[in-house]
């Protein structure tokens, strides 16, 4: 009876195991292989034994530092800006009222939409005026007598821009998230703070913040991770450019496959992006813990 | 009491002036693929950016005529619902035994499952392209099209965050169900498929729904597979009919929209369904 309950189990875990093992561990494990072979991308099979000359061609590379650096960069920017507004507007439209229901749906509309959709998108508003026309922004500045700007055709503007478009995209999510947070957060610690004498600030303070701690520190980690991996809006807008500078490290390994034919390249940076993600997530995971513990 | 009609009025300015700055430019896509080209392009300077008119569908027939339109949007659909139906045959069974068989490693390899949640795909893409390339000579068999269409879903059936979704979801119904089931004879089968499975509906409905979304949106898989314009995505579609010359900004903002409906639809049917069936194992609680 036993055998045949283990046989059981066995049946219901062994297809998700075996797929899980086939397309993500083993995934894992080959890159760190192909990382130190010769593998172009014609070949089948991996070539000659290289060691660390991959990542040593990775680190010398102008390209790939400037990828980590766009990348951190891009980071950087997005997730206070993003966490900050998330917070700002879960705040606002925290109740049950028509209007800050209709609010939050709109600030949430965006998320329902493919990047690659809204990336489209806001390259033709992103669009520099020119003797033939100009997209709805510089349409803009123009109509209010302003200066139009090059935006995504700048190496100053586009990154700037990139964001502006990545952080109203992803914003209605996390306010979702902290949304559902503050609901977690006891009334009777607000009527606690008034009988005490707290105002509005005194309230935020001290009972809001330290109760939605967990919720904002899990809001920072998976932000955090999607900016990392941002692919998808340079890669419609801008193609990495111009002259590189919104080349994020997803686009170099993409491009160090398919453009420069070189798997081996392609996947010493896939290591070095798994350690950076993989050491960013630890982190913040502590940070998260924290919280929890804080709370 | 104390709060006066203006800045009540005041405030809904503001609300409104906000929620306007997140939907203005989808309603600029909408209007936009309704228009002449050339109106989108003369209108910019005005708010007559945001109206469709003159109103004309010349847009979609343009974009239907110049792209494979048709195939794109079947591929995708076919890819989604693969995804969707394959992943809840071997995400659930997987997930229910985590939550109620006992057998020996099951700590262990669950750990080592749901460690696998913080692997994105970004970071495996290159070496799982190489193991899927693999198996490339079935393509020659099958054709194309078919061998993309698995290779775009295949290895997102088993994932272990639908699994450890499912998993926390089995672990919150009550055993009394299928132990009633045992005592009238079911075996383990039985007591999953007909008792747990449906009362799981809304975690199911959820995980569905998220599978949905994340292919019909993905992006960079596909790049890397499809080769071939009767093979794409529709992302990829828009992707490339976005840089087709002549460019025709009514037509790519089409593309745009067209992309977008069915996972709104998705959206809003799904969403329905989730409420329904929380009501519904609500009332039955």
């Amino acid at each position: 009876m036993r055998g045949r309950d283990r046989i059981i189990a066995f049946t219901f875990i062994a297809p998700a195991t075996a797929l899980i093992a086939l397309f993500v561990l083993w995934p894992v494990v080959s890159c760190f292989i192909t990382a130190a072979h010769d593998a172009p991308l014609t070949q089948a099979e991996l070539g000659d034994y290289t060691g660390l000359r991959n990542v040593n061609a990775l680190i010398d590379g102008v390209s790939f530092r400037r990828s980590v650096r766009n990348t951190i960069y891009f980071t950087v920017l997005v997730v206070p800006m993003q966490t900050i507004l998330a917070l700002l507007l879960a705040l606002w439209t925290y109740g049950t009222s028509r209007r800050k229901r209709a609010l939050r749906l709109c600030v949430f509309l965006p998320t329902a939409f493919s990047l690659t959709v809204l990336s489209v998108v806001w390259k033709l508003m992103y669009e520099p005026a020119t003797a033939t026309g100009a997209g709805l922004f510089n349409g803009l500045l123009l109509a209010i007598g302003l200066e139009a700007q090059p935006f995504l055709t700048s190496t100053a503007q586009a990154m700037p821009a990139i964001v502006i478009m990545s952080v109203w995209q992803g914003v209605g999510l996390q306010m979702m998230i902290l949304l559902a947070g503050l609901q977690t957060v006891p009334s009777r610690l607000y009527e606690a703070a008034t009988i005490d004498g707290a105002g509005r600030l005194g309230r935020f303070v001290h009972v809001t913040l330290p109760g939605l701690a967990p919720t904002l520190a899990f809001v920072v980690m998976i932000t955090t991770i999607f900016a990392l991996k941002f692919f998808v809006q340079p890669f419609i807008m801008t193609r990495g450019g111009p002259q590189g500078a919104t080349l994020s490290i997803v686009q170099y390994v993409y491009e160090a496959a398919f453009r420069q034919r070189d798997l081996g390249l392609a996947c010493a940076a896939g290591v070095v992006f798994f350690i950076i993600v993989s050491g960013i997530t630890g982190l913040l995971h502590g940070l998260v813990r924290r919280a929890e513990a804080l709370s | 009491m104390r709060r006066a009609v203006i800045p009540v009025l005041l405030r809904t300015l503001i609300a409104a002036a906000v929620a306007l700055l997140f939907i203005a430019p989808l309603l600029w896509m909408l209007a936009g693929s309704f228009k002449p080209d050339a109106a989108v392009h003369d209108d910019v300077q005005s708010l007559r950016s945001f109206v469709p008119s003159p109103f004309t569908l010349e847009n979609y027939a343009e974009a239907a005529r110049r792209t494979q339109l048709a195939d794109t949007m079947l591929n995708t659909a076919l890819v989604v619902l693969l995804v969707a139906v394959g992943g809840l045959l071997v995400n659930a069974p997987a997930a229910y035994a985590f939550a109620r068989l006992r057998f020996p490693g099951r700590e262990a390899l669950f750990l080592l499952l749901v460690s696998t949640i913080i692997i994105p795909i970004e970071v495996i893409v290159i070496p799982l392209f190489m193991t899927v390339r693999t198996t490339r000579g079935i393509a020659e068999v099958v054709g194309e099209r078919p061998w993309t269409i698995a290779a775009l879903s295949v290895p997102f059936m088993a994932k272990a965050f639908n699994i450890f979704l499912l998993r926390q979801y089995f672990l919150t119904l009550p055993r009394s169900l299928e132990e009633a089931a045992y005592v009238d004879g079911a075996g383990v089968w039985r007591a999953f498929w007909r008792i747990a499975l449906p009362n799981a509906a809304p975690a199911l409905g959820t995980v569905i729904l998220l599978d949905l979304v994340i292919h019909w949106n993905d992006f960079l898989w596909p790049l890397v597979i499809c080769q071939g314009e009767r093979s794409r995505t529709i992302q990829l579609g828009l992707a490339n009919f976005f840089t087709q010359p002549p460019i025709s900004w009514g037509s790519i903002l089409a593309y745009a929209v067209i992309a977008t409906i069915p996972l709104a639809l998705a959206f809003l049917i799904g969403q329905r369904w989730i409420v329904q069936s929380l009501a519904g194992t609500g009332r039955r609680g």
